[in-house]
């Protein structure tokens, strides 16, 4: 408890404080904005931080993530488009209710449930936390090998979509993550003799290419998208008591789910606000009214997102294995600023470990204030042409990507994972599990690899560790669940067509 | 068959043929590896599986490309139009442009005929021109923003953050 609230102490400091202000206000203003999102800004922000003391640069960025996860909200309410993927659900209810005369209640709902989520899952990133950070350093290589290969299955099998394209996604991310040395025997693959691949390929370019650049080229094509505008008020912007009673069951079941969702590794917010929208209708009196402006299904829809934010954050603080593609980002802010994702966060660094929860809640207050004072202003935001935010973003790309390692060379190899992106977002190939298969792939492999050489090259205690084996069950019901779900569906479908054939 | 769902499904075969040639390269890059030494595992067999997974993925999302299943939400189209809004023309003339434009902006660095800040300048200002349709009248303000951008940015990035960029 002592080194959570000196981390809030610390924050309280001018600096750190404005770097929270900054990072909710400008991920709101990003969340707001159709086509930009938040793992656009962080990962643009990155470099911004490389001179930046590491806790600072980690607080900017998780006030980053909260503000642009809330972000979303406003323009799923009034312009019928997800400012973020985890606002999709949000459109459902939040446009028909502006529509229909009532955007100020609409906000005033979501803003108040992204709060609230944000709220009780906090409670859970700061209660959880510490312990299974005490607990994830017992865990050997087995154990974080199928930890991995369970986040490497649940980022395919929740795949929005198809599940093939989403696992050809994630196979697509560790394939090049093998490019360059091989760190447990020092051979050199699939650079076919191009040196400059020997160490592989950077992170922050390979991100800013799939990520952003990849998006940019995407919004060019559909910059004559016309955007539809409802006029905003703040008018009955606040939940009343009477409301928040009549949601209350909702909004702890919708934290419940985004946290729960949030902390499995490798699936984000917009899955945690599809699973709790869906048991929202579920459990409601009136599924009917669902999809027409209904109240639930905002508070549903946003309470999940942002609780899966915090929820997100457990598994990346703790083992080092990102919840989400914003986290992967995060991820790599870590290693930039030399710190070590996991367990031994909490050893060696607490100050940033501590630092990150401390942030997670103090931005998820200024969230609060900042969407009820100045949702107008963010309104009118929304609607700047694309014309002015396009050419900037490319530039901050080109610095991100060569600042890494000072090399053009980085340069080229995110505009050619740009293209790449581009190319998937045309097959309607998700790239988020790309970017998560990139990270997963080699801290499964390192630590398979390790695991064996320390128990003599056997794989058996794969299966005789406890902790292991239960991922490892999970990892193949994860995988092959879907199979299950579909063979008996097939060959009932079958039946009918050969008794025809008879 | 109408226009748009074929050049979907061009894209999606494209996107598994490209995608089954890269699991094949792996494959072939991997055979050629030394053997596991230190365990039984070694550095050949990871990109050794992940490129064969790789080419049965690729098939299998040719095949249901092929039986009109495939999937059609991509949960990283920050910003896509709901289902029920109106369609406007896809401008590709536009991305095209912005690609080739991106391009000549790294070349002129990469071959050092322009440093950063203007580079910088230069595209900035030619890019806001062809988004906003080469209209004259944005010229002084394609121009403002561009200075402002190029010139500042280096500044504060060379100055300010001790970061350096290119030229």
């Amino acid at each position: 408890m002592e080194p959570l609230l000196s981390s809030f102490a610390e924050l309280f400091a001018p600096l750190p404080f404005l770097l929270v202000f900054l990072g909710v206000f400008v991920g709101i203003v990003v969340g707001a904005i159709p086509g930009m999102s938040g793992a656009m800004v962080i990962a643009l922000a990155l470099p911004l931080t490389f001179f930046m003391e590491s806790t600072h640069a980690l607080v900017l960025l998780v006030a980053m993530y909260v503000g642009s996860t809330s972000g979303g909200l406003i323009s799923a309410t009034l312009m019928r488009m997800p400012g973020t993927p985890a606002a999709m659900m949000t459109v459902l209810d939040g446009f028909p209710m502006a529509k229909r005369g009532q955007p100020g209640r609409a906000l005033g709902f979501g803003i108040m449930a992204s709060f609230i989520g944000g709220l009780i899952s906090w409670v859970f990133l700061a209660a959880l936390s510490p312990p299974l950070a005490d607990i994830a350093v017992r865990f050997g290589p087995y154990e974080i090998f199928a930890i991995s290969l369970v986040a490497l299955m649940l980022i395919s099998a929740v795949s929005q979509g198809s599940m093939i394209k989403g696992l050809l996604s994630g196979v697509l991310g560790a394939v090049v993550s093998m490019v360059g040395v091989d760190n447990a025997s020092g051979v050199v693959r699939m650079t076919f003799g191009f040196h400059d691949l020997d160490s592989g390929f950077q992170l922050l370019p390979v991100i800013l290419g799939m990520l952003v650049l990849s998006q940019v080229l995407k919004d060019v094509i559909d910059i004559e998208q016309p955007l539809e505008r409802v006029r905003t008020t703040t008018r009955s912007m606040f939940m009343t008591l009477s409301d928040l009673k009549a949601q209350a069951v909702n909004l702890v079941r919708s934290s419940l789910i985004g946290t729960w969702i949030g902390i499995l590794p490798g699936i984000g917010g917009t899955t945690g606000a599809i699973a709790s929208y869906t048991t929202a209708r579920s459990f409601s009196r009136h599924p009917e009214k669902f999809g027409k402006g209904c109240e639930d299904g905002i508070v549903a829809a946003e309470t999940a997102n942002n609780a899966a934010v915090n929820g997100a954050l457990v598994p990346l603080i703790t083992l080092g294995i990102p919840g989400s593609v914003i986290d992967v980002i995060l991820l790599g802010a870590l290693v930039i600023h030399n710190l070590t994702p996991g367990p031994l966060l909490f050893q060696n660094s607490p100050e940033s470990a501590y630092g990150i929860i401390a942030a997670a809640l103090v931005a998820n207050v200024l969230m609060l204030l900042i969407m009820l004072v100045a949702t107008p202003v963010f309104a009118r935001l929304m609607y700047v042409s694309r014309v002015w935010l396009m050419p900037p973003i490319v530039v901050f790309c080109i610095i991100g990507a060569f600042s890494e390692s000072n090399r053009l060379f980085d340069v080229w190899v995110m505009l050619g994972f740009g293209a790449l992106g581009f190319a998937m977002i045309q097959a309607r190939v998700p790239t988020g599990p790309f970017i998560i298969g990139y990270i997963l792939a080699p801290i499964a492999e390192v630590n398979l690899r390790s695991g064996l050489m320390i128990y003599d090259g056997s794989f058996l205690p794969l299966v005789t560790r406890p902790v292991s084996l239960a991922f490892l069950v999970v990892a193949f019901a994860t995988a092959f669940w879907p199979l299950m779900r579909y063979l008996p569906a097939y060959f009932r479908n079958r039946a009918p067509e050969a008794d025809d054939g008879d | 068959m109408n226009r748009s769902l074929f050049t979907a499904w061009v894209a999606d075969n494209a996107f598994a043929c490209a995608m089954a040639a890269v699991g094949g390269l792996a494959i072939w890059s991997s055979i050629g590896l030394p053997p596991p030494m230190l365990e039984p595992v070694g550095p050949a067999a990871f990109p050794l599986w992940a490129g064969l997974v790789l080419v049965v993925l690729s098939i299998a999302a040719a095949v249901q490309t092929a039986r009109g299943r495939s999937g059609s939400a991509n949960p990283e189209s920050e910003g896509a139009p709901a289902p029920d809004a109106p369609a406007a023309r896809p401008r590709r003339d536009l991305a095209a442009a912005a690609a080739g434009l991106t391009v000549l902006y790294v070349l002129a660095m990469e071959w050092q005929v322009l440093g950063f800040r203007w580079a910088s300048v230069l595209f900035v200002f030619a890019f806001i021109m062809v988004l906003a349709g080469r209209r004259v009248r944005m010229l002084p303000v394609a121009l403002g923003v561009a200075l402002v951008l190029g010139v500042g940015l280096h500044w504060i990035f060379t100055g300010f953050f001790y970061i350096d960029l290119p030229g």
